[in-house]
């Protein structure tokens, strides 16, 4: 872990298992709009794009819903959020870095910290960084782009595939399907556009990591993924932002279509700063035989509330969700997945694993539907929940409606606090109690960390570790 | 519209007359309610049903210094324990249950001192007196420590009409109660109603609800853990068919440690049948060492059927265990054509399937008489 570059503070906030990538670069940006929301905000991000006048069109009406619609009354509490104490776009650089060497000084230093030329030289396919609203460095390989595959911050996507954006858009999500995403709709700044063409698998993930680094900074990228006919991609993201004082938004939405036959696996290490409310809408249509995986993992921000969804739409499509959430000190994790069987002989799995400690508080909330007609769905929910200590808590809300009766439903959901029996035999062994806690941790979440990237696999047991410091006693 | 207008002693009137006005402030729930969410009450008017006297059959042998009476007559003879209990369990902050308090004609009262068992059960019987017509149970049984007792309650309908019940278990410490209730209403009729228990230290609750039918059903079960070691266990069983809708709304509550909770409701949905179940575990801070378990089984028999099952956990304590299940399914085809190749009729074969489906329902029944009963009213309703 790169330490020495922290200030004192910070190292001790490392040091007590708080927030790790607790740093913060200094830098001006070349373009932002005034704080708040307004309607000429709105018209000035898409002016400032040069964007066609239905996207300004699209952008107008969702900020009309965004203002009419009223907060969840659902949930996490979301009343503290101060929408007049937002810069909502923001632009860091004025062109698109060709390679790492054309970046801003701070920017490649915050990028050395998190790792990722290692990581690209290592073996990542393409690298979309997201710094404040804009991809500044976008790197996509030459074997890629001869499969025809497109890989572009979303705002180069439209630019130069507006036929393909055009057609999907707002079409799995649509402006007015809940405040959060009416606001990403009118304001939406960057994010990946990916389109795999029929019958091209991508062996290698493609990542793109994501930084909120001014303070008081909403991000809102919008992500489109389209997956043809037969064809395979995994995106990873990752999240990491610096820690300030005063709240930051995060507000995404991703949207991904699976053709026929084609699969699509998005994997998210959610790891906000703890100051961060991180409410994200994505949803993913799977066609005939289509399969599509969310795993999603949220160890970071204050607030989270997130529902990966999958309207499986075509007969035999798979669609699976793999959550987990870490709730430590002043965090609420509202996380959960979503699966819509529209069509016979679907087939999902929801897994999700939580964890509370220190005070936090971490709610699974699901919902499985299956619609008349949709014979021979199978689902099954499993949700189990670890608490840490007796200031914490969990809440499991899983929702089940079924209008079909030739399916097979099934949810089960546990609760439980490490066992002494386990940590017994462990420490029997040797081991201390804190190492003894942190590995049953680590093998409580294993289900999902073997799904996930090696390295992700690695940072986020790293992770736990960290989280798990001083939790006994 | 107080339909028991006989002097009634101040503290009773006055707290129908605050009752009164909750009710007459608080809307009739939509489905914009959580926990109405998947029970719509539109074209109910609850209001417009008139209230008549309650149709009360009581049966049992209550040993000496048992009381085991109608609620209207005890209010004279047992004024004192009225006020002390009466909404002491169920609170009148929601809609029917503030219309209970406000206008219940009749219902039950049960006391069993400390220590005194009674072996037999006490059973009543409610039925509506006619169509359109409304009526308000209530019941109060309190177990002193140590008393056991089994009270077995059953609604029955002959007419379309509305049924408002409350029933509230106290039950004190080491006592153990066998609690059952039976809703067997006209295909038109509606009920709505809270159960609510207090359960004290080592005290013991077994609680089990059957559903046998009725257009619209909502019945709020919660039991509360109060007292360390205490223990509840509820068996829900319901078969439902063309147009009837059961609602089920349980809570178990822990609020203190070594408590422990079971719950299992399982269903048959034939025809147009609908059914919910919604329960949740809480437990509150502090209740360390609470074992609590719910599930939840639904088979649907026909196509037209559906069944909402939603589980909730909320745990503020960590060294608990606590689990849930929810299934929904059909009648397994294997199974079916394994008793038919056997030269069983498909019917028949069904219902054999069902019934086998109850049993594990029926196996947690203790009391022979009570499984007996819900036996033959299954029998009675499959055929």
């Amino acid at each position: 872990m790169a330490d020495t570059d922290l200030t004192p503070e910070e190292q001790q906030a490392v040091a007590i298992g708080e927030y790790k990538y607790g740093f913060h670069d200094e830098f001006t940006p070349v373009f932002s709009t005034e704080k708040g929301l307004t309607e000429e905000v709105v018209r000035q991000i898409s002016a400032h794009k040069q964007e066609p006048e239905w996207m300004l069109e699209f952008r107008l009406k969702s900020y009309k819903h965004f203002v009419e619609r009223p907060l969840p009354r659902w949930g996490a509490d979301l009343s503290t959020i101060d929408f007049d104490n937002i810069y909502y776009y923001m632009k860091p650089v004025e062109e698109q870095a060709r390679s790492w060497d054309d970046l801003p000084e701070g920017m490649r230093e915050t990028w050395d910290k998190l790792g990722i030329p290692e990581a690209e030289k290592k073996y990542l396919a393409g690298v979309g960084a997201q710094y404040e609203s804009e991809v500044v460095y976008h790197n996509l390989q030459a074997d890629l782009a001869k499969q025809g595959v497109l890989f572009f911050d979303m705002d180069s996507g439209l630019r130069e595939h507006e036929d393909i954006v055009r057609k999907y858009f707002g079409t799995i999500i649509p402006y007015n399907d809940n405040k959060f995403a009416a606001l990403n709709s009118a304001v939406w700044s960057g994010g990946s556009f990916i389109y795999v063409p029929p019958g091209v698998k991508i062996d290698l993930p493609l990542q793109a990591y994501f930084r909120i680094n001014a303070e008081n900074m909403g991000q809102f990228e919008r992500t489109l993924i389209i997956v043809d006919k037969g064809a395979y991609v995994h995106y990873v993201e990752g999240c990491t932002a610096p820690i300030y004082s005063t709240d930051s938004l995060h507000s995404a939405v991703v949207e991904i279509h699976v053709a026929e036959g084609g699969r699509c696996r998005y994997t998210t290490i959610q790891n906000w700063s703890t100051n961060v409310y991180n409410l994200v809408t994505k949803r993913a249509v799977a066609e005939r035989d289509a399969t599509m995986e969310w795993v999603d993992g949220n160890l970071g921000s204050q607030i989270t509330m997130k529902y990966p969804a999958v309207i499986l739409k075509g007969e035999r499509a798979h669609g699976e969700v793999l959550s987990i959430a870490f709730a430590g000190k002043g965090q609420h994790q509202d996380a959960g997945g979503k699966i819509t069987h529209s069509a016979p002989d679907t087939s999902s799995v929801i897994t999700s694993k939580s964890i509370s400690k220190d005070g936090g508080r971490s709610s699974y909330r699901g919902l499985l539907q299956v619609d008349k007609g949709a014979v021979g769905s199978k689902a099954k929910v499993v949700c189990d929940a670890l608490i840490i200590d007796e200031d914490s808590r969990t809440d499991t809300y899983p929702y089940i409606n079924i209008d079909e009766n030739d399916v097979e439903i099934g949810h089960e959901a546990t609760v439980s606090k490490i066992g002494d029996e386990q940590l017994f035999y462990l420490m029997s062994r040797g081991l201390s109690e804190e190492e003894a806690s942190g590995m049953i941790v680590s093998g409580f979440v294993e289900p999902i960390t073997k799904e996930l990237p090696l390295e992700y696999a690695v940072e986020m047991n790293r992770l736990i570790q960290l989280q798990m410091e001083g939790s006994v006693g | 519209m107080s339909p028991t207008a006989v002097s009634e002693p101040a503290w009773l009137a006055g707290r129908r007359r605050a009752a009164r006005d909750t009710y007459a402030a608080l809307p009739v729930p939509s489905n914009r309610e959580e926990a109405w969410r998947y029970t719509n009450l539109r074209g109910f008017d609850p209001d417009a049903f008139a209230i008549e006297p309650l149709a009360l059959t009581l049966a049992g042998d209550a040993p000496h210094g048992v009381t085991f009476t109608g609620l209207a007559a005890s209010i004279e003879t047992h004024g004192d324990l009225l006020e002390r209990h009466l909404g002491s369990v169920v609170s009148d902050d929601e809609k029917f249950a503030s219309a209970n308090q406000a206008n219940w004609t009749d219902g039950v009262l049960l006391h069993v001192p400390a220590g005194v068992e009674v072996e037999a059960p006490l059973r009543a019987q409610v039925e509506l007196s006619g169509e359109g017509v409304a009526q308000h149970y209530r019941a109060l049984i309190v177990l002193e420590r140590g008393a056991r007792a089994t009270f077995t309650e059953e609604f029955l309908t002959g007419f379309p009409g509305y049924l408002n019940v409350v029933v509230e278990l106290v039950i004190g410490e080491g006592a153990r109660l066998e609690y059952v209730t039976v809703q067997r209403n006209h295909r038109e009729a509606r009920q709505f109603g809270t159960h609510r228990a207090v359960v004290e230290r080592d005290a013991e609750l077994d609680w089990v609800a059957i559903g046998l039918g009725g257009a619209r059903a909502k019945s709020r079960m919660e039991s509360k853990l109060a007292g360390p070691g205490s223990t509840v266990k509820v068996t829900g069983a319901y078969l439902l068919g063309d147009g009837e809708h059961a609602d089920y709304d349980t809570t178990q509550e822990h609020a203190a440690p070594n408590t422990t909770s079971d719950l299992f409701f399982k269903g048959v949905l034939d025809d147009s049948a609908r059914a919910v179940w919604r329960g949740v575990i809480r437990v509150d801070r502090g209740a360390q060492r609470t074992d609590a378990y719910q599930e939840n089984r639904n088979l649907l028999l026909s196509a037209k059927a559906h069944a909402d099952s939603i589980p909730g956990l909320e745990i503020e304590a960590n060294d608990v265990r606590c689990t849930h299940g929810a299934t929904v399914g059909q009648i397994d085809k294997q199974q079916l054509f394994y008793l038919m190749s056997r030269g069983m009729p498909r019917e028949q074969a069904e219902q054999l399937i069902v019934r086998g489906f109850f049993q594990p329902v029926l196996d947690r029944i203790g009391s022979e008489e009570v499984r007996e009963t819900l036996s033959a009213a299954l029998d009675a309703r499959l055929a």
